[in-house]
Formats: C-alpha cells, sequence, structure tokens
C-alpha cells in the first residue's frame, strides 16, 4: 500500500513539475510589416524620375561653396576666393520672363574640384558614355526675388578660375552642364544630365595669367567668357585609361534605385563615374569602368532617415564584372569624411 | 468499546452463572497445555447462550425510537444545501471547541457518568454485595423481573433521594482524577494500568472494598436497581455507550477481579464501536484539477486608455491546481480536510511593439547581361531587412501556494458518495511572471523582483465544490469534486492603477487513500 502511495505521489509530483515547468515565456510574436514605409519598399523604379531619398541625398551632401550678392544695375566683380572670380557688368541679368533685374542679386557657386564633391552632387564626369577627366567643374545660380534669373542678351560675364595647382592643365575644355529639367534655385538630382560640347560662341575660353609670389611660377588660371549661367567644366577625354567594360554593383534587396545612388572612382584620375540602374537584373551599372586601373566603388542610400553607405577598393576589375556590396548604416558626416579620402 | 469495557458487560452477564470446571482442565493448567480449539471462546459464548432468550420488555422499543431517528434522517436530506454548508462550518467550530475543550479539561468521564459512578459507590458502601448462586435455569425469571418498569422507576427514586450526597463526591473524584494525571507515575504504579479508566476501576474497588468491610445492610430496593441498571448496560453495548463503572461491587464479589479476569482472554475481541469513539481514521487526497479563472478589474487611478488595452490584450487561459489534503473523518457523513495545494492561474497577453525590424536572410538571383549572348546568372547571399510591429504573445502567470481549510459532509453509500465541501482557502504566498502594461502603454516585463503592483499574498479565499467519491478498490477511492474559489481580496496593491482580482472554477480529481486500511 505504501508504495502504491509512493507512486501516486511520484505520479502527482511529476505530473505537478511538468506542468509548472512548462515554462515557455515570451514567444516571439508574428511580424507585421508596415505598409508605405521605404525600408519595406524593394520595387525597383521603372520611371526616370528620381525619387524623393535622392533628392535628399543631393540636398544633403552638396553645398554652396561661395554666396554673394550685387547690385544688377551696377554689376560687380565677386572675387569668391584668390582662385576664384566672377566679373559682371552692370544690368547684365534677366529674369524668366526677359525683364532686366536691376536690384539685389545673389550669386552662389557650386564648385566641384574634388571626386568627392561630384559624387555629393550626384554628378559623374561623363560625356554621354565617355569618360572624361575633369580639373574643374561649377554651378552658377543667380536669383532675385526667389526666381532663378539668367545673362541678359548681349551681355556676357567672366569666370577666373584655378585649380589646387594654380596651373592650367592640358587639354583641359570647356563642357557645358546640359540638364533636363528647367530647375529654379534648388539643387535637385537631374537623372539625365549630361556634360557636352560647348559652342565658341557661348563659351570663350582663355587663360589668365598672374605674377605669383616671389620666386615663385605665374599663376594660371582658366578664364571663361560666356553668356550662360549653371554648369560648366573644364575636363579633357579620358582616352588613355586602358581596357573598359560593364560593371555591375548588386546590393541587397533594401537598396533600390529609389534609394541609392552608385558611383566608381580612379585613383590616377579625376573622374567619376556614375552607375545607373538596370532595372532587369536590379542592379547599378555602367558600360565604361576602366577594367584595368583602381578604382573605388561607392554606395551611399538614404531609407527613411538613415544613410547607408559602402565603399570598396579595388586594383584592377580585370574580368570582374559582378559585385556584390552590403551598404552599413553611417552618418551623413562619416560618410562625407569617407568620400573626401577618395 | 474497548476491550477492558467489553470485559466488563460481559463480566456483569456472567456474574450469577457458576459451573463446574471441567475434568482435567486444572491438570491442563498445571501442565500449561492450553492448546486447544482457537475459537474456544465463542464456541464456549455459543453454547452457554445459543438457547438462552429473554423476553423483550415493555417500554424496549419506545427506548429505542427508530422512527424519530428515521424521521431525522430525512430532515437532513431535505435540507437546503447551503443552510447543510453553514452547518457544516459551524459543527466544525463546534467539534473544534469541544474537543479543544475536552482536551484542556482531560477528563474521560461526563459529568453524568460521575454522579452514577459516585451514587454506585455510596451505595456499595451502605450494601453487602450479591452473592448469589443461581442455577442455569433460573436467569429468565430473573430478568424478567429485574426487567420491570416499575423496578427501575424505584431505582431512579433511589437515585434522586441520594442526590444531595453526589456533589461533594463528584468534586472528590474529579480532584483525585487531576491528581492522577499530575503523578501519572505514581498512579501507574498504584493502579497497575496505564489507563486512566482502569485506575478509575481500582479506585472504586478499593472504595467498595472499604465499603464491604462496614457490612451494612442492603435493601431489596437497592439490589433491584443494581440488577436493572446492569441489564440496561448490557442493552447499551451495541451502542457503544457504555457505563461501565456502575456495577462495581459485582466485580468485587467475583472470584478474579476485574482486571485479572480482563487479562486472562487474548486480545482479539474487537468490537467495532470502539474504534468509533477512538476514531483514529485518517484519510489522504491527492488530486490535481484544470481550473478555469475569472477576473474582475476596477479602476483605481489607470486612464480609460489603460484599462482598454489591458482588456484587449489580455484573455485568461485555463489554469490548474494541484495538492493533497489530509482528510480526518468525523462521523460517517462528515469529515474535515486540510493540506496544501498549488494553484497556477494562465493569462494570455497580447501586445505590440512599434518599428521592430526583422532581418531574413535572402538569395536573390539575377540576370546580368554582360554583353549581348553573355548573360551572367549571379546567385548573391545577402539580407533583407524589414521594419513593422510585432505583436507579442506572452503567457502571464499567477502562482500561489495555499492552505485549505475545508469541511465536507456527504451522503450515500461505501461504494458511492455525494457531498458538499466548503471551507476557506488560505494563502500563504503568491508570485507572478509574465508582463504587464505600465501607464505609459508599454509593456514591461513582471517578476517577483520587479513587481510592484500585485500582492505577495491574496489572503483568504471562499471554497465550495461537490463531491463526488467511487470507491475503487478497498483502500482507495476516486473523486471529482466541481469546485469554485472566491477570493476576498484584491490580488493588486492598494497603489495600483487599478484593482483586479481572480474567482477560479474548477474540477478536482484525485485519489483518496485510506492510511489505516479501516
Amino acid at each position: 500500500m505504501l508504495f502504491k502511495i509512493s507512486k501516486y505521489y511520484l505520479f502527482a509530483a511529476i505530473s505537478i513539475l511538468l506542468l509548472a515547468s512548462c515554462n515557455k515565456e515570451i514567444s516571439n510574436g508574428n511580424f507585421t510589416t508596415y505598409t508605405g514605409n521605404e525600408l519595406n519598399d524593394t520595387t525597383w523604379s521603372y520611371s526616370t524620375t528620381t525619387s524623393l531619398a535622392l533628392q535628399r541625398i543631393s540636398d544633403s551632401t552638396s553645398i554652396y561653396k561661395y554666396t554673394d550678392s550685387l547690385v544688377g544695375s551696377n554689376g560687380k566683380t565677386i572675387n569668391f576666393s584668390d582662385k576664384f572670380n566672377l566679373i559682371f557688368p552692370p544690368n547684365a541679368f534677366v529674369n524668366s520672363a526677359g525683364a532686366p533685374v536691376y536690384g539685389a542679386i545673389t550669386i552662389r557657386v557650386i564648385l566641384l574640384d574634388e571626386k568627392s564633391e561630384f559624387i555629393r552632387s550626384v554628378k559623374s564626369s561623363l560625356q554621354n558614355d565617355n569618360l572624361l577627366e575633369s580639373d574643374l567643374a561649377f554651378c552658377i545660380i543667380a536669383t532675385a526675388y526667389g526666381q532663378e534669373l539668367s545673362i541678359a542678351p548681349g551681355i556676357k560675364y567672366t569666370v577666373r578660375v584655378g585649380n589646387k595647382e594654380n596651373i592650367v592643365k592640358q587639354g583641359m575644355v570647356v563642357y557645358k552642364g546640359d540638364e533636363s529639367i528647367v530647375y529654379t534655385n534648388q539643387l535637385l538630382i537631374d537623372p539625365l544630365f549630361n556634360w557636352n560640347n560647348n559652342t565658341l560662341q557661348d563659351y570663350l575660353q582663355s587663360i589668365f595669367k598672374q605674377p605669383g609670389n616671389s620666386g615663385s611660377k605665374e599663376i594660371e588660371r582658366y578664364e571663361i567668357t560666356t553668356n550662360k549661367l549653371r554648369w560648366i567644366s573644364l575636363a579633357r577625354p579620358l582616352n588613355n585609361i586602358g581596357l573598359q567594360g560593364k560593371f555591375n554593383v548588386i546590393l541587397p534587396p533594401n537598396f533600390t534605385n529609389k534609394n541609392t545612388i552608385s558611383f566608381v572612382t580612379t585613383d590616377d584620375y579625376n573622374t567619376v563615374i556614375q552607375l545607373k540602374p538596370e532595372l532587369s537584373s536590379r542592379s547599378f551599372t555602367a558600360t565604361n569602368i576602366p577594367l584595368q586601373k583602381k578604382i573605388h566603388i561607392i554606395t551611399i542610400s538614404l531609407i527613411g532617415t538613415q544613410f547607408y553607405y559602402s565603399e570598396q577598393s579595388i586594383k584592377a576589375l580585370n574580368n570582374t564584372s559582378v559585385l556584390s556590396l552590403k551598404p552599413q548604416k553611417k552618418s551623413l558626416g562619416s560618410i562625407i569624411a569617407d568620400l573626401k579620402k577618395l | 468499546m474497548t476491550n477492558k469495557e467489553f470485559d466488563t458487560i460481559f463480566n456483569q452477564k456472567l456474574q450469577q452463572y457458576t459451573t463446574s470446571v471441567p475434568n482435567g482442565l486444572w491438570d491442563k493448567i498445571a501442565a500449561q497445555d492450553l492448546t486447544g480449539p482457537k475459537d474456544g471462546f465463542d464456541e464456549f459464548i455459543q453454547h452457554k447462550l445459543y438457547h438462552h432468550s429473554v423476553a423483550v420488555p415493555a417500554n424496549f422499543w419506545e427506548r429505542i425510537k427508530p422512527e424519530e431517528e428515521e424521521k431525522r434522517r430525512r430532515f437532513f436530506i431535505w435540507i437546503p444545501k447551503k443552510y447543510m454548508a453553514a452547518a457544516s462550518i459551524l459543527l466544525l467550530l463546534l467539534v473544534g471547541t469541544s474537543a479543544a475543550y475536552l482536551f484542556i479539561n482531560g477528563n474521560p468521564f461526563t459529568t453524568e457518568e460521575i454522579e452514577m459512578l459516585q451514587v454506585e459507590s455510596q451505595s456499595k458502601k451502605n450494601i453487602n454485595p450479591p452473592t448469589k448462586s443461581i442455577t442455569e435455569d433460573k436467569p429468565a425469571a430473573t430478568l424478567n423481573q429485574l426487567d420491570s418498569i416499575q423496578e427501575k422507576q424505584e431505582s431512579a427514586a433511589v437515585i434522586v433521594e441520594k442526590s444531595e450526597t453526589k456533589t461533594n463526591i463528584v468534586t472528590e473524584n474529579k480532584t483525585s482524577w487531576k491528581l492522577n494525571k499530575k503523578n501519572i507515575t505514581q498512579s501507574f504504579k498504584q493502579s497497575s494500568s496505564i489507563f486512566p479508566f482502569d485506575q478509575s476501576i481500582n479506585n472504586k474497588n478499593q472504595e467498595i472494598a472499604e465499603g464491604n468491610s462496614l457490612k451494612n445492610k442492603t435493601t431489596e430496593l437497592d439490589q433491584s436497581a443494581e440488577e436493572l441498571e446492569s441489564y440496561e448496560l448490557s442493552e447499551k453495548a451495541g451502542n457503544a455507550f457504555i457505563k461501565q463503572k456502575r456495577n462495581l461491587s459485582a466485580f468485587f464479589n467475583k472470584e478474579m477481579n476485574a482486571y485479572n479476569h480482563a487479562s486472562s482472554f487474548k486480545n482479539v475481541v474487537i468490537c467495532p464501536t470502539d474504534r468509533k469513539l477512538r476514531n483514529t481514521d485518517w484519510d489522504l487526497e491527492v488530486f490535481v484539477s484544470p481550473d478555469m479563472p475569472f477576473k474582475s478589474v476596477t479602476n483605481n487611478t489607470a486612464s480609460p486608455q489603460l484599462l482598454s488595452r489591458k482588456d484587449s490584450s489580455e484573455s485568461l487561459r485555463p489554469g490548474f491546481s494541484a495538492g493533497f489534503r489530509i482528510v480526518k473523518p468525523l462521523s460517517d457523513n462528515f469529515s474535515i480536510k486540510t493540506g496544501l495545494q498549488y494553484s497556477q492561474i494562465n493569462e494570455r497577453f497580447t501586445y505590440r511593439t512599434e518599428n521592430e525590424t526583422r532581418t531574413t536572410t535572402v538569395v536573390t538571383v539575377r540576370s546580368i547581361v554582360r554583353a549581348p549572348g553573355d548573360t551572367l546568372i549571379v546567385r548573391d547571399t545577402s539580407t533583407l531587412t524589414q521594419i513593422g510591429f510585432k505583436t507579442n504573445t506572452v503567457k502571464n502567470r499567477f502562482r500561489s501556494l495555499d492552505i485549505p481549510i475545508l469541511a465536507s459532509y456527504q451522503v450515500g453509500n461505501d461504494d458511492l458518495s455525494v457531498g458538499l465541501t466548503a471551507g476557506v482557502i488560505v494563502n500563504l504566498s503568491s508570485w507572478y511572471q509574465g508582463v504587464m502594461l505600465d501607464s505609459s502603454l508599454t509593456a514591461v516585463p513582471l517578476s517577483k523582483e520587479t513587481n510592484m503592483v500585485y500582492k505577495s499574498n491574496i489572503g483568504l479565499g471562499l471554497y465550495a465544490g461537490i463531491t463526488v467519491t467511487k470507491r475503487i478498490n478497498y483502500a482507495t477511492q476516486l473523486f471529482f469534486e466541481p469546485y469554485l474559489r472566491y477570493n476576498l481580496s484584491n490580488m493588486t496593491n492598494p497603489e495600483a492603477a487599478f484593482n483586479q482580482r481572480f474567482s477560479i472554477g474548477g474540477l478536482a480529481m484525485g485519489l483518496r487513500f485510506n492510511l489505516n486500511k479501516r
């Protein structure tokens, strides 16, 4: 009898123990994705129109390096630095309706003298699919009363700009930046932007020389006389870079052409190549990537309010045609600092 | 009935009989050859009493009064259960109080018994014990004579006449008994017994012996009263209420005294009623119960949003209880129980956490056209990160350790019985585990260390259940007990934003073991 009772006790104790020890505490709940959240949008855009995320990347990274003002009726020589001067004659500006602007006019300048600044302004150094080696590029924007102005007919202004070496590089010619959209004062990404050859009537290029410090060589500046505002580049075709080929960068599904820009830079040349979205392969690609030169592949993404960045250096792609990158979260300041190292 | 009491009755019945010693018995005793049939005693009783018959006294059946008892039983069946439950609890208290009182006072005799003993003692001091020797064909006539109601009334009258002397004697007897208790070692030596009852008998024997030495005359009326009492004693033997000490003069005049006479029988005769008096029955119940809790929540300082979110987040789930109870049957129908039980109330708590990210490893396959006719298939292992909300489900557990104090009244037979069990549940400790909402509607973990809302002791609860018991073997019964437990106080602290209380309905299922194989 005692044995039987002991068995019952044992059974009851084990049952209680099992029930009590069934300690399934916090269970992982069902995960439901937010609809409309950018992180959950893994689709690629078929439109060439840039997304809001790309605009924000441009607005966040690109900066107006110089800003000044003048009176339209008076004209002004603006010396932003010893390497960048603008000489505006009186009554040089008209508004979008063609009416002269005599009042206060604001002049702002974006200067692209480094590869990082090309990337921050989401600009490449390409003439169509041809590589350009850029020495300088800049964008001059004149505004009055919130409207972007243009140069009055028959009026020309002069730009004197020099590089860090204070010497004009051989073969550098003026390219004008052709934009697909009529922009106002905003720095919007233009997916169809292209550096095109200028015409002699619009841009007169010369070399401005001035004495340097005692014992040093003369300082040389590019001098451009033109009646066009906005994007101007001093560059030359890059023909001796060796083999070029198509190169694709693939990213995780979260990174699409709606939130990501991708670039390739070369170490030996001031050349920046933007990789354009290829919808069929959900990748970013360019067809004129130097295969035998050291390059850097960069991606910048903005999802929600979070920036992502990836950068990889490759001595030579050679036969490598595809590369997978895994962008990581990074602050905007860190991204800009990393870009300056390129 | 104890063996001593049985012997007393037996002695009373046979004191007037004499018989010759069988041939060779003394030789056998001298040769210590007592081997014989094991049931020799039974054969002896059968042989002596098989043809014996006694006429039923005139008012015998009235005194038994079976009709009244039947009415009383019917009355218990039809009484409302709630009154039965209340009566059970009251009875429990009454029994407990009585037991405590008796324990404290420690007198094994009722006042009436002591009074009767003293009366008899007094009478024996004044009379000579009867030393009649009767033949075997006389008892019927003698008993008929003694059973007459007239004589009984006269006997009662004698007792009334002597009532003036009772009080002092009772007090004296009590004092003697208390002294025996205090100096129990000495009492054992003097009385040659460890039983207070035997000590009392010996005391009485001494008193009677003293009475005999006085050689007072006996009246015929007193003798009749003694014989009538002796007969009543034998009648009541079956009902277990025996006034053994009454006819002590008969013991005294026997050739063997009571103690030696009782010792001469092997202690194998156990009267069923003796067990009832001693009540050594103990049962053990082991049970498990699936429980369904019910919750009541009232607002204290909580915001409507908190209560609404709490209500939508929480849903009660079946819990369980398990434990054991020691059962003390106080009668065939009534018993009290206590033990220890563990209860667990389960609650499903569902809450939502925002801006959760989920990262999934994915393999993407891309077809990259390097040149016309040159397509490269690229399989890339990467991760997909998604953002959303997570619906978490947590099992909250409210555990408690309790002591049930219950009373049970059951009717039925040995095989199947039904009854009501009610009482209180005394909480020893309560503890909780899980998640709860704070005032900012955020889910926060709840544990012993961080709990500031729930009490560690929820106090008393009321318990009521209907018990169905089915015997499955000699010492084991299976029982089912649907019950309801209502906690009298909130499980939340007064400072909590809301008041919460659980009630539990369950079905206790278990086994009841008889611990002493009755």
